[in-house]
């Protein structure tokens, strides 16, 4: 990577946008230096966002402190993500800044 | 280095990349479909200055319908949780994703592993609970929940050996 580029973000999701899990709902992942981040969106419904602080350990959701209750929610939703990807379906989102 | 606009239809493309550009990089941004991801995307294709790929993509790089997802009220929600807003955006690659399911297996453990963590203390309830059950408690007793929900004890050695001392 040239020097005055940073890496900000990577995001993986289906490549395909029309692809859905078994139940109909979508994930995105999403990671950086700070945060893990699972995005999960049922059909009809307002999208959940899961934001694990890497440094911390502490659990976000959807803006909000959570508990561990809520890690194993996100761990469930990722771990269903992983049972029902193949990697050729997916799509990687590198997200770099370039510093001026 | 950087790339330069050229005329085309409606106002976004294609884009022609200065010579020493990826060549790929200037066959994508040739791509009308390309920027038009892009600019749904909020991206100036003229910040964009190159293009990583990975092992069994170069065929396909050209075809954005493939490799590009476009921008949605869910990936917006994605980076600004992330702390990204689309200003920040100077490049964007997009590749499969190779080893990425290992990626994230890696990363679900980190948050398994901050649980067992947090779960390792053990509160005054729980002690009083315990001892109640004539479980005896020492002051370095570690508690730990196990995968199937249960609670597995763990005595320190040493506390066991100053009682048998006294």
């Amino acid at each position: 990577m040239p020097e005055n580029e940073t890496y900000k973000a990577k995001i993986i999701q289906f490549s395909d946008d029309q692809k859905t899990l078994p139940d109909g709902s979508k994930v995105i992942y999403a990671e950086n230096d700070v945060k893990i981040v699972v995005y999960h969106k049922i059909p009809f419904e307002k999208g959940t966002s899961y934001a694990y602080d890497r440094k911390t350990g502490k659990i976000i959701v959807n803006g909000k402190e959570g508990n561990n209750d809520d890690k194993r929610k996100m761990l469930t939703l990722g771990s269903y993500f992983l049972d029902n990807t193949d990697e050729d379906d997916l799509v990687t989102i590198a997200v770099q800044s370039k510093e001026s | 280095m950087g790339v330069s606009p050229t005329s085309g239809s409606n106002g976004i493309g294609p884009i022609k990349a200065n010579q020493s550009s990826n060549p790929r990089l200037e066959k994508l941004l040739s791509n009308d479909m390309f920027t038009r991801v892009l600019k749904e995307l909020d991206i100036n294709p003229q910040t964009i200055s190159n293009l990583s790929e990975k092992p069994g993509l170069p065929n396909q790089i050209g075809l954005p319908e493939a490799t590009m997802v476009p921008m949605n009220t869910d990936l917006a929600n994605v980076l600004s949780t992330l702390g990204i807003s689309n200003a920040h955006m100077a490049l964007v690659i997009s590749q499969l994703g190779t080893d990425q399911i290992k990626t994230i297996k890696t990363r679900l453990k980190e948050i398994e592993d901050s649980i067992e963590e947090e779960d390792k203390e053990i509160s005054e309830e729980l002690t009083d609970v315990l001892k109640a059950l004539g479980f005896p408690i020492a002051k370095r007793t570690m508690v730990f929940n196990n995968k199937n929900g249960g609670i597995l004890i763990v005595r320190s050695a040493l506390e066991e050996i100053e009682e048998s001392i006294d």
